[in-house]
């Protein structure tokens, strides 16, 4: 008898209905979270599906926020998947970046251009403390103060002011990449 | 009312313990509204908006439809996963011989072969079933000759056509049940715990008769003695699969694996489902076929790949209403059935004998046009018991 635990008390508590209804609900937002981060649909689409084998494995207690216990698991994926890309990214760097070079030859300039600044933003978020990242990546993927507090585990009142100290970080550190 | 240009600038530079700034902070709480002046009002708010917003999809990036990504979850997550046996059960790889009962036959019974379950699929179900009857057979002779037939697995590849009417739906009630299915669904009053209840959508299985082929076939079988009627070439005989709830109670688990091996090896393990009871109810299957078919002649045929001499099919098949009768065959060795009273009709429990430490039963009975069937653990007596506490 090889079936899980998870998934036993998933059955228990959920059917399989009630899942569906949350992934349709969530699935294009959660998408737009880690897209946000990782900038590749491919990637994008497979940590937003890891997000809801996450739920469904081990399903938040009714007592917590659906929207932001999945927000919450969405951008730590995705934020974890952002800084390991730059790990990989200061190895190739070291090794040579020919190929990438070439590939980018490939590509349209509109595109490397949009390419490039996206790497910088998310260079940028990658370097700031990972709440206010994450709370800057939840905002502009359209949350409201209320589900930002829900997903981030922060007072609800505090929520305007944190997000004020995040967008000086992101600019400060934004302003140092650009300068060079 | 929305907050002032004054109000956000003592929000921004205000201590937090201000009352002033609480009664702000508590209104953009409220207010999507004086939540987007917010951002854009913050000291860099406007331009980290701007640089926030290249990474927004695209249009050609943007996530991909729902029901496709949900496709793609099942792909990755579900199908890869150990399931329970009620998962399995009744997934649409198994929906179709499962309502000719064909699995729910075979993990209950455990040692039928493939080749029987599909003939059952296929033909079994003819007309409107208002009853049952048990056929002993000796599965080795039929896989011995099945099994080495190729125009039996052509003739199942390339001719049996099959369609699903929709998708498998879990339900929470039976209540939601009997709305979904179209007819009244009973649950046993005696399990205990919740039901885990599937709907299954309805179906077709058909078959338009290449007469030669079918001849071929018999003839491979050693049935050439067994003339069909030549008004069959051609015609296509089809059988509407009605809708079906199941309805399982206790723990039904079992690996893919063991599924894949019940009923196909004999000497393989057998899923544990010592607390598993499933209960399966449908209104008879009706089958269409050309007027004039002589179904008793068409039948003997059946019953001869069963592996019956010409004379005991011939002698079973006149014996046999084949218009109204499911035939169940069943193994003649580690298995051993019995008429008994359920429901308030006759009904056949067939009993594992063998190869088990603990007893499991096939009940299986047709009241009001809805056929039932029940698996559980215990003798005959306790499915007669729980399924006379139907409700």
């Amino acid at each position: 008898m090889t079936v899980t635990a998870e998934k036993i008390n998933f059955n228990a508590r959920h059917s399989a209905r009630e899942f569906e209804t949350v992934f349709e609900d969530h699935w294009s937002r959660v998408y737009n979270v880690v897209f946000r981060l990782v900038g590749d649909q491919d990637e994008a689409q497979d940590l937003a599906l890891e997000t809801f084998w996450q739920y469904y494995r081990k399903p938040p207690s009714k007592r917590e926020n659906l929207s932001g216990w999945l927000y919450r698991v969405a951008v730590n994926l995705g934020f974890n998947a952002l800084r390991a890309r730059k790990r990989r990214s200061n190895y190739e760097t070291e090794a040579g970046s020919m190929v990438i070079e070439e590939q980018k030859a490939a590509e349209p300039e509109q595109e490397i251009v949009l390419a490039e600044r996206r790497k910088e933003v998310q260079d940028v978020l990658g370097q700031m403390k990972p709440q206010s990242a994450k709370l800057l990546v939840l905002r502009y993927s359209g949350l409201t103060y209320t589900e930002l507090a829900a997903a981030l585990k922060i007072n609800p009142a505090s929520v305007g002011k944190m997000l004020a100290r995040a967008q000086d970080d992101f600019e400060r550190l934004f302003s140092l990449v650009e300068g060079g | 009312m929305h907050l002032s240009d004054q109000d956000f600038e003592n929000y921004f530079s205000g201590d937090d313990n201000d009352p002033e700034v609480v009664r702000i902070a508590n209104h953009l709480l409220d207010c999507p509204e004086c939540q987007e002046r917010a951002d854009r009002l913050s000291p860099s708010g406007a331009e980290t908006s701007r640089q926030m917003s290249v990474l927004a999809p695209g249009d050609n990036e943007s996530a991909q439809p729902v029901h496709q990504a949900y496709a793609h979850f099942e792909q990755q997550h579900l199908e890869k996963e150990n399931t329970s046996m009620f998962d399995k059960l009744f997934n649409s790889k198994y929906r179709f011989s499962w309502v000719a009962l064909g699995v729910v036959l075979l993990l209950a019974v455990g040692m039928l072969f493939p080749q029987v379950r599909a003939i059952g699929s296929s033909f079994l179900g003819l007309f409107r079933v208002e009853q049952f009857t048990i056929l002993q057979v000796d599965p080795e002779n039929i896989e011995q000759q099945l099994g080495s037939s190729s125009n039996f697995e052509y003739l199942l590849a390339e001719d049996v056509q099959v369609e699903q009417f929709g998708e498998m739906r879990e339900v929470t009630s039976e209540e939601e049940a009997s709305s979904l299915a179209g007819f009244e669904v009973r649950l046993p009053a005696a399990t205990a715990g919740d039901a885990q209840i599937v709907v299954q959508p309805g179906g077709r299985v058909s078959l338009v008769v290449d007469l030669p082929k079918i001849q071929a076939l018999l003839d491979e079988l050693g049935i050439a003695d067994m003339k069909l009627p030549a008004e069959l070439d051609g015609a296509e005989v089809s059988m509407e699969l009605p809708v079906a709830v199941a309805a399982a109670f206790g723990t039904c688990e079992v690996s893919p694996e063991m599924v894949r091996e019940a009923g196909v090896d004999p000497d393989g393990p057998i899923p544990d489902l010592s607390k598993c009871v499933t209960l399966t109810q449908f209104p008879s299957p009706e089958i269409s076929a050309p007027p004039g078919l002589d179904i008793a002649r068409i039948g003997q045929a059946f019953l001869q790949v069963l592996g019956l001499t010409p004379e005991e099919a011939a002698q079973f098949s006149q014996s046999v209403d084949w218009t109204t009768t499911l035939v169940i065959p069943i193994p003649r060795y580690g298995t051993e059935y019995q008429e008994v009273m359920v429901d308030g009709v006759a009904g056949t429990v067939i009993m594992q004998s063998e190869r088990s430490d603990f007893p499991h039963y096939l009940l299986v009975w047709i009241k009001d046009g809805t056929v039932y069937a029940l698996t559980g653990p215990g003798d005959a007596q306790s499915a007669v018991e729980l399924a006379n506490s139907l409700e």
